[in-house]
């Protein structure tokens, strides 16, 4: 497990090889932060999102862990040394997200309450990163992010005995960080630093997990 | 930037209110849902046999499954239904021209879900401003999948993708680089039709250039 402070390691849950190779060709092109280098593990086969980054977090040699959807696409080039930059502003902060929930609506579904973030569908005009100052951003805490991406400096194993599909891995993560006294922040991103390309969202089995985690967290 | 919750909050005040919502939202979802799948696989399977006669007649029955409120109803939920609208389209634009169409290149329809992902990470690539080299494998997937020149253009009007005048310009400069006036022109020409007010003399620039050429 991540014991190099150098490293970032993205850890993805692949299944369509034209997928990854696009999401690789974003994080090829992001500028690495001197000193630091960067690994790339794809796991593929997973039974669940928390196995398949458990699985992950085990082979990862980095501290910095980057857990990504195969379908999003990093667009902001300073996106390694921007991370670090959040995460030495305040050292509780655990883990950082894109989009997240300041508050979580009582039905523990995010999109039933107001979000913070920001996505390339929102904005997708405003790509260009020329003269973006990390500083000049604001980072708010949150309750619990999207799981698109999840960047970590700790590594707490994710609930996979109860999470053991494909929803609210990321809310049940964020919880878990928070427990355990670290912060969740988002970045409020005057340039969208993601693209996700996620189609339409399948909520076949969500109610089934939704009500898992209020079981967990919310009672 | 700050998301508006996707539900009307004026009419669910308390927490209470909201949680009833969301269950009696997801036990609805869940009576439907066999229907709902029973629907996309039935248009599914049914366009991939389709599909897989090759016959005018039957391309003909496809458009005329998708046009269907069915078929619109279906396809919100599922991205390979939605995406496939597009590709019925392309079809429409390229049946009377002398050449293969969009239905004769895929055999399955998860096949056209694939050459839309792929278009849309070219865009893209295009709209960040990547390399030529990166950029110009556009091109080559295009000859390689032996697309027609409809196939980038439905697809570059049906994403959400930004600045898409810039893209179609620089699609149109590749088509020209390569000695394919025609449709390079063609693609201006729509461009410029559908274009914002602020890029119509970007547009119409980039066009007389091609005319000149021509």
């Amino acid at each position: 497990m991540g014991n190099n402070k150098h490293k970032f390691s993205f850890i993805i849950c692949t299944n369509n090889d034209a997928y990854y190779e696009e999401c690789r060709l974003y994080i090829d092109r992001l500028r690495i932060p001197d000193g630091f280098c960067v690994e790339v593990i794809p796991v593929r086969g997973a039974k669940s999102m928390c196995s398949g980054y458990n699985e992950g977090m085990k082979k990862a040699d980095g501290k910095f862990k980057i857990y990504l959807h195969q379908d999003v696409f990093i667009l902001n080039p300073e996106f390694l040394s921007n991370l670090l930059y959040i995460f030495k502003s305040d050292h509780k902060i655990g883990m950082i997200g894109m989009i997240g929930s300041e508050k979580l609506p009582a039905s523990a579904v995010p999109w039933h309450g107001e979000r913070v973030g920001s996505l390339y569908e929102a904005d997708k005009e405003n790509v260009f990163f020329e003269g973006y100052d990390i500083r000049d951003e604001k980072i708010i805490e949150v309750e619990a992010i999207d799981g698109l991406m999840m960047a970590t400096k700790e590594d707490i194993p994710w609930r996979e005995d109860i999470f053991d599909g494909w929803d609210y891995y990321d809310l049940s993560q964020s919880k878990e960080f928070i427990k355990r006294g670290l912060k969740v922040v988002v970045p409020n991103q005057q340039r969208p630093w993601c693209a996700h390309d996620d189609g339409i969202m399948n909520l076949w089995n969500y109610n089934f997990y939704r009500k898992k985690f209020m079981e967990e967290y919310m009672k | 930037m700050r998301f508006k919750p996707i539900i009307d909050t004026s009419t669910l005040k308390t927490d209470e209110e909201l949680r009833r919502f969301a269950d009696n939202y997801f036990d609805e979802l869940f009576e439907n849902k066999r229907c709902i799948s029973a629907g996309i696989c039935i248009f599914k399977g049914r366009i991939n046999e389709k599909l897989q006669e090759r016959t005018r007649a039957s391309y003909e029955f496809i458009v005329s499954t998708v046009n269907t409120d069915e078929y619109k109803q279906s396809e919100e939920y599922d991205i390979e239904l939605k995406y496939f609208e597009t590709a019925s389209k392309i079809y429409c634009a390229e049946k009377n021209e002398n050449a293969k169409t969009i239905f004769d290149t895929i055999e399955y329809l998860d096949d056209f879900f694939n050459i839309w992902s792929k278009m849309v990470f070219y865009f893209r690539r295009i709209q960040l401003g990547m390399s030529k080299a990166v950029t110009q494998e556009i091109m080559k997937y295009i000859r390689s999948m032996k697309l027609s020149v409809y196939v980038p253009i439905y697809i570059l009007q049906d994403c959400k993708i930004g600045n898409k005048e810039k893209i179609a310009a620089t699609l149109a400069e590749m088509y020209w680089e390569q000695g394919c006036f025609k449709e390079a022109l063609f693609i201006v020409c729509i461009a410029i039709e559908r274009s914002r007010p602020q890029y119509v003399f970007m547009l119409e620039e980039k066009r007389d250039r091609i005319l000149e050429s021509l």
